[in-house]
């Protein structure tokens, strides 16, 4: 048993919510009326709707939004401190890495904002970006995924180890970021960044 | 809350405004945790996943231009935090559907019946794969549009339908298997 009327299934959710009126409400009753299978369907669309979210311990809602604005306060004083990083010894492989970031992030800031910046990825076997740096490596793993909110993957957690800046000067360069579109104010911090890597020696 | 108003405190929430985000908080957390709730069917990681999702959304604000809704974009940090938090702690493996249960409350024969119904539907939805279970949450719980539902998943309109049809399919399948 089942039914070709892609354009009925998909508008089921929508009949059940009270979103369609008049003809087309009508169009979708008299189908559910004559096929068993967008019946059925429907039917299970309606239990699942009728779930209900169990109300949470008391007092959540109550005490959220303080203890979001706590959270705030504190990544805002971490995030400070974060950017006075301990120095870490400069060597030949971490200036070379310094640099090439360095060139890369310069290519992404010249493109235009409003395009996204692809890098090509060679092949399957580069290794992706590591989280050392707040990537959200399942934005970056996924071919069909852009990051959209690059302040969301740049959280600039960047107590970076020589293989770790390694491994991102490489995902820069030989691909593994394969859609990069930053925002101004993201790509002002991003080079804030870069520009603390030689200072750190 | 109103469109107007919301852009007012969101504007204001990006100049540091913790009042202004405070209240959007207050505005958006019921709809935000129940989306987590059903994504996730646990009360400790709803709410743990909704209180980042909203300190993430603070500094991210930069990059909310007001071209979807708020509460579009809110949903798709939601759902970032929640897929990193899947993938982080590796909870989903271990959770049990045990917390389930509202605080404590008078068990009638009607609210076991309830309550059963609820735990085997809940089940299914949960042993759905992570994509096929976010879009059918989007489009059946939360209403959105097949577009909008692609645009918070971070997928193509098409991968969104598939997602679904999929998801629903397997729902009608265990649902029947049940009856």
């Amino acid at each position: 048993m089942t039914c070709n009327r892609t354009d009925i299934t998909q508008q089921l959710p929508d009949l059940l919510a009270g979103n369609l009126r008049g003809e087309e409400a009508g169009r979708l009753r008299e189908h559910l009326e004559t096929c068993s299978f967008c019946a059925e369907e429907y039917r299970v669309l309606s239990r699942l709707a009728a779930l209900e979210v169990p109300e949470p311990k008391a007092g959540f809602f109550d005490g959220l939004p303080g203890k979001v604005t706590r959270d705030i306060r504190e990544e805002k004083t971490v995030s400070r401190a974060r950017f006075r990083l301990p120095a870490i010894e400069l060597n030949w492989k971490v200036g070379l890495a310094a640099a090439s970031l360095a060139a890369a992030a310069l290519l992404v800031f010249l493109l235009p904002k409003t395009e996204p910046v692809l890098v090509q990825k060679p092949d399957d076997n580069v290794p992706l970006i590591s989280v050392a740096m707040g990537f959200e490596t399942n934005i970056l793993t996924e071919s069909d995924y852009k990051i959209s909110d690059v302040s969301d993957a740049l959280e600039f957690e960047v107590e970076l180890t020589e293989d770790d800046l390694m491994e991102i000067t490489g995902a820069f360069l030989f691909g593994g970021i394969e859609y990069m579109d930053m925002d101004a104010d993201a790509l002002l911090l991003f080079e804030e960044e870069l520009g603390s890597i030689p200072q750190r020696s | 809350m109103e469109w107007e108003k919301e852009r007012e405190l969101t504007k204001r929430a990006k100049k540091g405004d913790e009042g202004a985000f405070e209240d959007l908080v207050r505005a958006h957390q019921r709809k935000l945790y129940n989306y987590i709730y059903r994504l996730c069917e646990n009360h400790d990681d709803a709410a743990e996943i909704t209180q980042k999702a909203f300190v993430k959304a603070y500094f991210s604000l930069g990059n909310f231009r007001g071209d979807s809704l708020f509460r579009t974009w809110l949903f798709r940090i939601a759902l970032n935090t929640f897929r990193n938090h899947v993938r982080d702690e590796g909870r989903r493996k271990h959770q049990t559907l045990d917390g389930l249960d509202p605080p404590a409350q008078e068990k009638t024969f009607s609210m076991m019946v309830q309550k059963e119904e609820r735990k085997k539907l809940a089940e299914a939805v949960q042993t759905l794969p992570e994509r096929q279970r976010e879009a059918v949450v989007l489009r059946v719980h939360e209403e959105y549009s097949f577009n909008e539902v692609a645009g918070i998943m971070g997928c193509s309109v098409g991968a969104a339908k598939a997602s679904y049809h999929q998801g629903v399919k397997k729902l009608k399948e265990s649902i029947r298997g049940d009856e």
